[in-house]
């Protein structure tokens, strides 16, 4: 459904995309995942074809988007990751004036909006200025501008920066329909866990570059890290020298890290060569190998700086 | 396009703070100037050398020597014409007053009795015509003096100043050229500020991401500039109408004398000012920038174009720059329709002139639109 090839994009002395390549299969959810200026919202705009890439192609169902700009924008629709929706208008009208520019019979576009009011669930407050939502509410109504002509690609760039957890388990479930749809979704986050429960596939970006992309499954696999076992102790611990584990010492003796490749069978050995030499740990943390561990890995930092 | 434009009327209509600054602020405005301007007072300034128009008919020696000393005067260059062609040139506003002497100024002269020349002058122009009339009233006043010097018995005499019949040639009861300046001077003033703030609101949609969102859909990237100038064109429309029509009910302008003309002058008018606020808006890089810049040529332009200050007050070079401004062809169009009674052919030169700043104005901002807006 979409193949992004070796974009590059550069602002100035910027060089904002590198080298960013993947591909969507269709009916299938891609998750890209990276931090703040990543290059994401720059890669949503080259593929939603507002900014041509300096080089490199795009190819929406094989067609290349930059030749054929208009028929390609109409298979798509764009969740910008600011909310961007006319304030004085109401949510009713912001719908219909978004699924105008896509020439819609009148009839379809007062059904479709009709139809989308209740899936995010403001049909009783349709009436209201958008100015007077919440910002989760305006979230919703910025998803489902989006959707007005009904499109099979649908483009979201972090859609649930800054809301509420209702707002944005609700924005999950609607998430889940589409894919039920059969919609083909890229979906951009910085959240891990986002990433990881919402996407059948997932890309890794960083400094304007996809630095590993596939199923979580096969950036596990693709990756030579091993899930950990991270334990705690209230005082300095400097007596267990005979460690069968591959292990590390922190924090001056008192964090204790085992590297293994099946933490979930050793937690119980751990846990019994611990007590045999009468030392209890404060705390034992499982470490999976995650995303997080994941982009830790690959840049040495974690996602949050 | 389309869709924007009526998206756009539907939130203005929807804003009572915009309507209120559309409609009442303007019409206060022309309350005010109608009042100001009804009874125009004179004041002091430097005004252009005046080109008299005359018309000998009485050929005498003296009719000579009063237009030889008239010449004479720095402040004034003589003219020759024929009357018929001297009042159409004031008609039309060209030149602002005709000197016709009649036969028998040099008996008229000696025997003190009504002097056979008129004066003949455009009201609106009346700073300059009243220092013309000064000027010929004294100058005859002389010529009489030294003609039938006055017996000293007699005691105060001043019948020259009765002498020089005036006839105002332009305008006629019906028509108060002081309402007219308020008219189309303020309405065309608050025009411009109206479309500048529309066109600001393009760059607060690019501000928003409203303007990014627009790009993305299918639609051509300039259709919303062209909705933009629909829009304000519409509004434009709707205020000068609306301005056009408060003056004729609380004023008494009369709108029908050329309706046609009128509504040729408000839709040129109207069109011309809606580029200049979508230029404005593609040339700035922040809603701020807009509305400071905005500002400033507004009032720049009202002011060297007679929106504020009535052209002919203003001295020469004043009223020479004056055609660099819109506000300047606009307010012609209207005083020539209004006070010079003229028909739709006279207002030829300003429809064409303002259609060219439209067409110059629009190239800009196609221009810069391509190149700043459409840029994320
Ligand atoms: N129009 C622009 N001009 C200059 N630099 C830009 C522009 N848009 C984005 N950038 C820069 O490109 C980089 C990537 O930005 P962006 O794609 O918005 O990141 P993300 O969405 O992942 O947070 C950032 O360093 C950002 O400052
Ligand atoms: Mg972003």
């Amino acid at each position: 459904m979409l193949n992004v090839n070796h974009i590059r994009k550069r602002f100035g002395q910027l060089q904002a995309l590198e080298d960013v390549s993947f591909n969507i299969r269709k009916g299938t959810c891609y998750g890209l995942l990276g931090p703040n200026g990543a290059g994401k919202s720059t890669t949503i705009h080259s593929i939603s074809g507002i900014l041509a890439p300096d080089s490199g192609s795009i190819l929406i169902d094989g067609t290349d988007l930059y030749s054929h700009t208009a028929a390609c924008k109409r298979k798509m629709g764009v969740v910008p990751q600011e909310i961007a929706l006319y304030e004085d208008l109401s949510a009713w009208n912001n719908l219909l004036f978004w699924g105008s520019l896509y020439d819609m019979s009148k009839q379809d576009t007062l059904k479709r909006a009709a139809i989308l009011l209740d899936w995010v669930g403001l049909a009783d407050r349709k009436n209201d200025l958008i100015a007077h939502y919440s910002g989760g509410m305006k979230r919703r109504i910025n998803i489902a501008a989006a959707l007005m002509h009904d499109p099979d690609l649908i483009l979201m760039d972090e859609p649930t920066v800054g809301i509420d957890p209702q707002s944005r388990n609700h924005i999950y479930t609607m998430l889940q329909d589409l894919r039920k749809e059969g919609k083909t979704i890229l979906y951009t986050t910085h959240y891990m866990q986002e990433a990881e429960e919402l996407c059948d596939e997932i890309g890794i970006i960083d400094n304007g570059q996809v630095i590993a992309s596939g199923t979580l499954e096969e950036l596990r696999h693709q990756h030579p890290i091993e899930e950990s076992l991270h334990v705690h102790f209230s005082e300095s611990v400097t007596t267990l020298t005979d460690l069968p584990w591959t292990h590390q010492w922190e924090q001056d003796h008192k964090k204790l890290i085992i590297s293994s490749r099946q933490t979930h069978k050793d937690l119980a050995a751990v846990i019994q060569f611990l007590d045999s030499r009468q030392i209890s740990p404060e705390q034992i943390k499982f470490i999976p190998i995650n995303l997080e561990t994941i982009f830790l890995h690959l840049t040495g930092r974690t996602l949050r700086d | 396009m389309w869709q924007i434009a009526k998206k756009d009327l539907y939130i203005f209509f929807a804003d009572k703070k915009a309507l209120f600054l559309t409609l009442l602020l303007p019409i206060g405005l022309i309350t005010l100037f109608a009042f100001a301007f009804g009874g125009v007072g004179q004041s002091a300034s430097e005004p252009n050398p005046v080109i008299l128009q005359y018309s000998d008919l009485d050929n005498s020696p003296a009719s000579a020597a009063l237009i030889a000393r008239l010449d004479s005067i720095s402040g004034i260059r003589m003219e020759a014409v024929d009357t018929a062609a001297g009042m159409e040139n004031i008609r039309k506003g060209n030149r602002i007053a005709l000197l016709v002497i009649d036969q028998g100024l040099e008996p008229a002269l000696a025997q003190q009795s009504a002097l056979p020349a008129h004066l003949f002058f455009d009201e609106s122009q009346a700073m300059e015509v009243s220092i013309l009339q000064n000027m010929l009233r004294g100058m005859l006043g002389q010529m009489r003096a030294t003609a039938a010097p006055a017996p000293e018995s007699a005691g105060h005499q001043e019948p020259e100043a009765s002498n020089l019949q005036m006839v105002s040639v332009v305008g006629d009861e019906t028509s108060n050229w002081g309402l007219i300046q308020a008219v189309a001077g303020t309405a065309i003033m608050m025009l411009l500020f109206s479309v500048s703030a529309i066109g600001a609101s393009i760059i607060e949609e690019k501000e928003q991401g409203v303007l990014r969102r627009l790009l993305q859909s299918p639609q051509p990237a300039f259709s919303l500039l062209n909705g933009k100038l629909i829009f304000a064109t519409i509004i434009a429309l709707f205020q000068l109408v609306v301005m056009f029509l408060f003056a004729w009910m609380a004023f008494g302008l009369p709108v029908g004398m050329n309706l046609p003309g009128l509504i040729l002058m408000i839709v040129v008018t109207a069109l011309c000012c809606s580029s200049f606020g979508v230029l404005l808006a593609s040339v700035a890089d922040s809603k701020r920038q807009a509305d400071s810049l905005g500002t400033i040529i507004i009032l720049f332009m009202s002011a060297i174009g007679g929106s504020m200050i009535p052209l002919y007050i203003m001295p020469g070079f004043m009223q020479d720059i004056a055609v660099i401004s819109v506000n300047y062809w606009s307010i012609q169009g209207f005083y020539d329709i209004f006070w010079r009674q003229l028909g739709i052919e006279a207002l030829t030169e300003n429809v064409l002139i303002l259609l060219g700043y439209t067409v110059v104005l629009l190239t800009l901002s196609y221009y810069f639109f391509r190149r700043k807006a459409l840029r994320l």
